[in-house]
């Protein structure tokens, strides 16, 4: 009961004071309390202020990026060969489309659309995020553009919108210098630093010039920014800056000469080089069969890439950088000059051609049957003996005609940009040691001196050897570009023997009894140059015999034909390699072709300018 | 003389205007214009909330006045009617109340939806304040006494958690217990009460829901699941903490208005107020919640009777109450129970109440010279 006795000391104490005595702890307890709510204010709005600013920014503010116009390629003479169109086309925004079946039928009527690009469309479709834009691949014209536009009420989540897309002015003749533009794929997405190629909509380049110099030519991407809210839908235009298009793109490209060039080679699978050989700018440079680049921009369809691909004349090669041919002839100069360089011969010494000789128990034949008789070493590149070639190869060996090949720079990239370009071979005893893992053997000295065998070379690679002979032996770096001018740096041969090669070139072409004779320019500017016809297999008799007509061989069977050469020979300027597979002789195909681009070169590019 | 009556009626009338405490007058006026502004800058000035808030608040303010003139022995007669009649309403809640959320919190009156927990709170100060203000001090803390308090605190408390909505039921309970402390109640017993609720509490942990018990596990690990349940308590953050100190600036809050806070027009309404107003109007209105406090406790001060007395502490206590959970749910320091914000929030019922409250006070204040 003691536990509930009164205790007499607070007995005195009255009810209020009691009260009173508990409110002023309570009151301690709310000042306390109060002041930890402030210090959290202050902790929170100033000392973190900057963190959350940014976290609402963050929540706040989307940009949606806007490619900007790709830069134009144009060429010498500022002639547009990429441009840029404009484009009508639609998108679809996830979020807004209530119902996408139903969009795409009604879509489907106006457009006619494909099958693929509906489904691509479904599939593509449920994999967006909210509120991003979804573009269907076809391009509309104006009318359907309209029809959406006029219908769009019954369309939600409908897009019309303008785009500026590439466009190829010339798709063929240039298709495999400029190359083309695409979406970004996986691929490409995963090597970038930025998320450049990330914006909506943007086309980079795939090939050529226009993968190359991509950085220069996408320009900056501008940017909407909208305000969004915390589901993600733009609720106001902040701020709009408008993108940089892409720098205009100066190529050293000659478009006439290009066109020209072109339709020279149509219905042959080949490709041909012309280039200034004192600047190594590169005026026309053409592979065909060509290929329409405009398809490229908007994903090709499966099955005409597949028909590309398949096409045993390989319109997708570049053949003026990735080709490897057998220059065949064409490295006879060459093989002439090292010849002299080494002092195993000089310009007066003769051999007897007698259409085949026999050495280390073999046949070699000469092209000519029953042989030129005595030649000398102007007679020699002039008529293209092998007999006087095979001579003095076998005089120099193959390691010091490999070191006057490499010279040239046979055997390296003449580019390092493109990715597709291929190094040919120079063979010597070494590479084949460590190749093919085998002895040289001595007769393949004499054919490697005729520029068949293990050799190698890009229809580029003899260009540029060409361009060398003709500025009087420099250096020259081909370039794509006119505001690049290669730097010329002496060759470390004789003069005098580059002269005595060239006033064979010109022999060559301008005298009769020379090899390109048929081709020669009988106007007041002629040019010099070299015929080449390497064959693609090994000749049996019957072959050698039906060498008069190379079309009675199966296509695949029958030789290529080469030219290259330079003009006009007083003042030489150009440059030109001719390439056409399996077309027979040099000097029924491929000189001629070089003919017509010297002469448009010398009455549009020197009598008339 | 009938005359003569009613001028004196008249003259009494003016001379209570008079003795009127103006001063909370003003300070809950205020109140309610930042409580309008702030909901009209969340919704950018669109939509209806702020108008229907702005005719709540002046409703609630028309009550406010009529029970301020009323004498406050009115309250302390009715008391235990009012309590039992609160308790009725939460009983027949489970059987016709509005669901709304998982809890049955709502009772519809067709044009009005009364939340009775929130009147709950009140009427659980008014009777404990008779109550206590019947016993003698030396009875205080008798067994008696001490189990006629438990029941009353006990039976609206488990009603409330039962709905079940803690956060009301947390605040019942805190009023309570505020009261119990004011009327002089033992600290061993408050003590030992502290420790019996602690060893408790895994018991209670496993019994609550699972959204419960999810907010509270939230509030433990922090930012651990941002899009999660504990997304509004970040984006709230975000948006007090990009306020700054000067703020963003009236109707420039994006944090709110563009819907990155939930339930930004209730709980979470002190977010976008600060977003706006940053560090300083924040400061500034803590200080007028704060001056509300001590001006109902001063009140109390100069009661002649122990019913106003232990009402107005009791009832600033759980004004206080309100703040600091609300404040320090929406700044992160404390769980998501959902409390709202005294008058600032939108809310019919909590807003009744604290008018109803103050009304009280005034009254009190207005007859302080009186005793019961």
């Amino acid at each position: 009961m003691k536990l509930f006795k009164h205790r007499p000391k607070e007995g005195y104490q009255t009810k209020p004071s009691i009260i009173n005595r508990r409110k002023a702890i309570l009151t301690t307890v709310k000042y306390t309390f109060f002041g930890l709510i402030g210090l959290r204010l202050l902790w929170l709005q100033v000392f973190q202020k900057n963190k959350y600013s940014i976290l609402s920014d963050r929540n706040r503010f989307k940009e949606w990026k806007i490619a900007a116009e790709r830069g134009l390629i144009l060429d010498r003479f500022n002639n547009k060969i990429a441009e840029n169109r404009q484009l009508y086309r639609i998108a679809l925004i996830k979020g807004d489309v209530t119902d996408l079946d139903f969009v795409l039928t009604t879509l489907n009527k106006f457009l006619k659309l494909d099958g693929h690009i509906i489904e691509k469309t479904r599939t593509d479709f449920t994999k967006l995020r909210k509120f991003q834009p979804y573009v269907i691949g076809k391009n509309l014209t104006w009318s359907e553009f309209s029809k959406i536009n006029s219908n769009l009420f019954i369309l939600n989540g409908v897009q019309p919108f303008i785009s500026m897309e590439r466009h190829y002015n010339y798709p063929y003749e240039f298709a495999h210098v400029l190359g083309y533009v695409g979406a970004p794929n996986e691929n490409d997405l995963q090597n970038q630093k930025d998320d450049l190629f990330r914006t909506p909509g943007i086309k980079i380049g795939k090939l050529g010039i226009e993968k190359i110099l991509n950085r220069e030519l996408i320009g900056t991407p501008g940017f909407t920014r909208f305000e969004v809210n915390a589901a993600g839908r733009a609720v106001r235009t902040v701020e709009f800056v408008d993108g940089v298009s892409g720098n205009p793109l100066k190529t050293s490209l000659d478009l006439e000469l290009q066109k020209l060039t072109y339709q020279k080679l149509r219905g042959i699978a080949g490709s041909a080089v012309a280039m200034d050989i004192k600047t190594g700018q590169v005026l026309a440079c053409v592979s065909t069969p060509s290929f329409d680049t405009n398809k490229f921009a908007f994903g090709i369809i499966q099955q005409e890439f597949n028909e590309l691909l398949k096409n045993e004349r390989k319109p997708l090669v570049n053949k003026f950088l990735s080709g490897q041919y057998s220059p065949g002839s064409v490295i006879k100069p060459i093989i002439a000059l090292s010849a002299l360089e080494n002092k195993i011969v000089d310009q007066d010494y003769t051999h007897f051609c007698g259409g085949k000789i026999e050495l280390y128990g073999q046949e070699f034949y000469c092209w000519k049957d029953g042989g030129h008789g005595k030649v000398n070493l102007r007679d020699a590149i002039k008529k293209s003996c092998d007999i006087y070639i095979y001579e003095i190869a076998r005089l120099l060996g193959v390691d010091r005609i490999a070191e006057t090949i490499r010279k040239f720079n046979f055997g390296q990239l003449t580019f390092k940009e493109f990715d597709e370009e291929k190094k040919g071979i120079v063979p010597d005893t070494k590479w084949k040691k460590d190749v093919v893992g085998k002895p040289w053997l001595l007769g393949e000295t004499l054919i490697t001196g005729i520029g068949q065998g293990y050799i190698l070379a890009t229809p580029m690679q003899i260009c540029k050897s060409m361009a060398q002979f003709a500025n009087g032996g420099y250096e020259v770096n081909p370039t794509f570009y006119l505001d690049e001018k290669s730097k010329l740096t002496r060759m470390d041969f004789e003069d005098e023997n580059i002269k005595i090669i060239n006033d064979s070139l010109v022999a060559a072409t301008n005298e009769p009894g020379g090899t390109a004779y048929g081709s020669r320019l009988t106007g007041k500017l002629k040019f010099a140059g070299k015929t080449g016809t390497s064959q693609v297999t090994k000749l049996n008799i019957k072959d050698r015999e039906d060498n008069a007509n190379p079309n009675a061989r199966e296509y695949k069977y029958r030789d290529h034909s080469l030219f290259a050469g330079y003009g006009p020979v007083e003042e030489p300027k150009y440059a030109v390699a001719v390439v056409a597979e399996h077309s027979g002789s040099g000097s029924r195909v491929a000189a001629p072709i070089a003919s017509s681009m010297f002469d448009f070169l010398f009455k549009k590019r020197i009598s008339d300018a | 003389m009938p005359e003569v009556i009613k001028v004196s009626k008249i003259f009494l009338l003016i001379e209570k205007f008079q003795k009127l405490d103006r001063g909370l007058i003003y300070m809950i006026l205020l109140l309610g214009f930042i409580s309008i502004l702030s909901l009209y800058s969340i919704d950018k000035g669109q939509g209806s909330i702020y108008l229907k808030h702005a005719t709540r608040f002046a409703f609630a303010f028309f009550i406010l006045l009529i029970i301020a003139f009323k004498h406050v022995s009115f309250w302390y007669r009715y008391a235990y009617h009012i309590y039992f009649f609160i308790l009725f309403l939460l009983v027949i809640l489970k059987f016709v109340g509005v669901t709304a959320k998982g809890a049955q919190r709502w009772l519809d009156f067709g044009f009005f939806h009364v939340q009775p927990s929130e009147i709950a709170k009140l009427a659980i100060i008014l009777v404990l304040a008779k109550f206590y203000n019947a016993v003698k001090v030396e009875n205080t803390n008798k067994l008696f006494s001490l189990l006629v308090a438990t029941i009353l605190i006990l039976i609206p408390f488990l009603l409330v958690l039962r709905q079940p909505d803690l956060g009301t039921a947390v605040l019942i309970l805190g009023a309570a217990l505020g009261t119990l402390w004011i009327v002089g109640l033992d600290r061993k017993i408050f003590i030992s009460g502290f420790i019996i609720v602690l060893l408790s509490l895994p018991f209670i942990f496993a019994n609550l829901k699972p959204y419960q018990k999810q907010r509270v596990v939230n509030f433990l690990n922090a930012e651990r699941d941002p899009l999660g349940a504990n997304y509004q308590v970040i984006q709230s953050k975000i948006g007090i903490g990009s306020g700054g100190i000067f703020g963003k600036g009236y109707m420039k809050g994006s944090q709110s208005s563009l819907d990155f806070v939930p339930e930004n027009h209730t709980d979470f309404v002190f977010s976008h107020f600060s977003e706006e107003f940053g560090l300083i109007g924040s400061l500034l209105l803590l200080w007028l919640f704060f001056s509300i406090i001590k001006k109902i406790t001063f009140i109390g001060d100069q009661s002649k009777n122990n019913f106003s007395k232990i009402f107005c502490y009791a009832f600033a206590f759980n004004f206080f109450l309100y703040i600091v959970i609300n404040l320090g749910m929406v700044t992160g320091i404390l769980p998501v129970v959902g409390v709202p914000l005294p008058i600032l929030s939108y809310g019919g019922t909590a807003m009744l109440t604290n008018m109803i409250g103050f009304g009280i006070v005034l009254s009190a204040k207005l007859y302080n010279e009186d005793f019961i």
